[in-house]
């Protein structure tokens, strides 16, 4: 990771920057991250639980976090903007998010607290859709000229 | 990210509000490091001047080109290349995205 940062710098022009976008850790517990689960209603969100990422994905945001932390410090970058927003992937029904879960996201689980609290929602609201929303950081690091 | 049938990602587009309202895109000669299919590269493609995606996988790499259109192809292209040794010279671009890939 830091040596794709050291590599973004040297094909950078001075004054150029890195828009660095991921997933981002829970705010309460960096050591774990949920995706929350949701349906939308006659527009609006109703939660309805969350996913939980392994350990694996975990480890892999925190070695970029100390990644551009070194950066920083080497004083190759300044970090100009960090935001937070979320991101939401939408699933036609039950069925669709296991399977993207088994292909896309293997190291996230739909705990079954969740999927009964999804299934009650959509049972409620049929025509209601389902959505994973997941927190997500943008950093902008500005080479230095 | 593979195309799945019933799974529509970031249909509010907030992935590219956000890059469009925080990072310096428009005009730019930019870099997506990591960019799978091309998925992000054509959202964003409308405000850099030119955008080169690049990813180790030669297979992605190619689902990223049948997926650009030929008037598209002026200003986006792909290469295969690894973030650790890309294959461009110094001060080749003004912004280099990593999307999901730092």
């Amino acid at each position: 990771m830091v040596d794709a940062l050291h590599e973004a710098h040297r094909i950078l022009r001075p004054g150029g920057v890195v828009a660095d976008l991921r997933p981002e850790r829970d705010p309460g517990n960096r050591r774990r991250r949920y995706i929350r689960a949701e349906v939308r209603w006659d527009g609006q969100w109703v939660s309805a639980g969350a996913m939980r990422e392994t350990t694996e994905y975990i480890s892999d945001y925190i070695g970029a976090d100390r990644a551009v932390a070194r950066v920083l410090r080497e004083g190759l970058f300044s970090l100009e903007r960090s935001e937070l927003f979320w991101l939401r992937t939408y699933f036609r029904d039950l069925q669709t998010v296991d399977r993207h879960l088994a292909l896309e996201r293997t190291g996230t689980s739909l705990p079954e607290t969740t999927r009964r609290s999804l299934q009650r929602q959509l049972r409620r609201y049929p025509s209601a859709r389902i959505a994973a929303a997941d927190l997500f950081r943008l950093n902008v690091l500005r080479k230095d000229q | 990210m593979i195309r799945m049938r019933g799974v529509r990602f970031d249909p509010e587009r907030a992935e590219v509000r956000v890059l469009l309202r925080s990072a310096p895109l428009r005009g730019a000669r930019l870099l997506d490091v990591g960019c799978g299919d091309g998925r992000l590269t054509r959202r964003i493609k409308g405000a850099p001047r030119s955008v080169v995606g690049v990813d180790p996988d030669p297979d992605q790499i190619a689902r990223a080109r049948a997926f650009t259109s030929r008037l598209l192809r002026r200003r986006v292209r792909y290469e295969v290349g690894a973030a650790e040794a890309l294959p461009f010279g110094r001060h080749s671009f003004d912004v280099v995205l990593f999307s999901w890939s730092l």
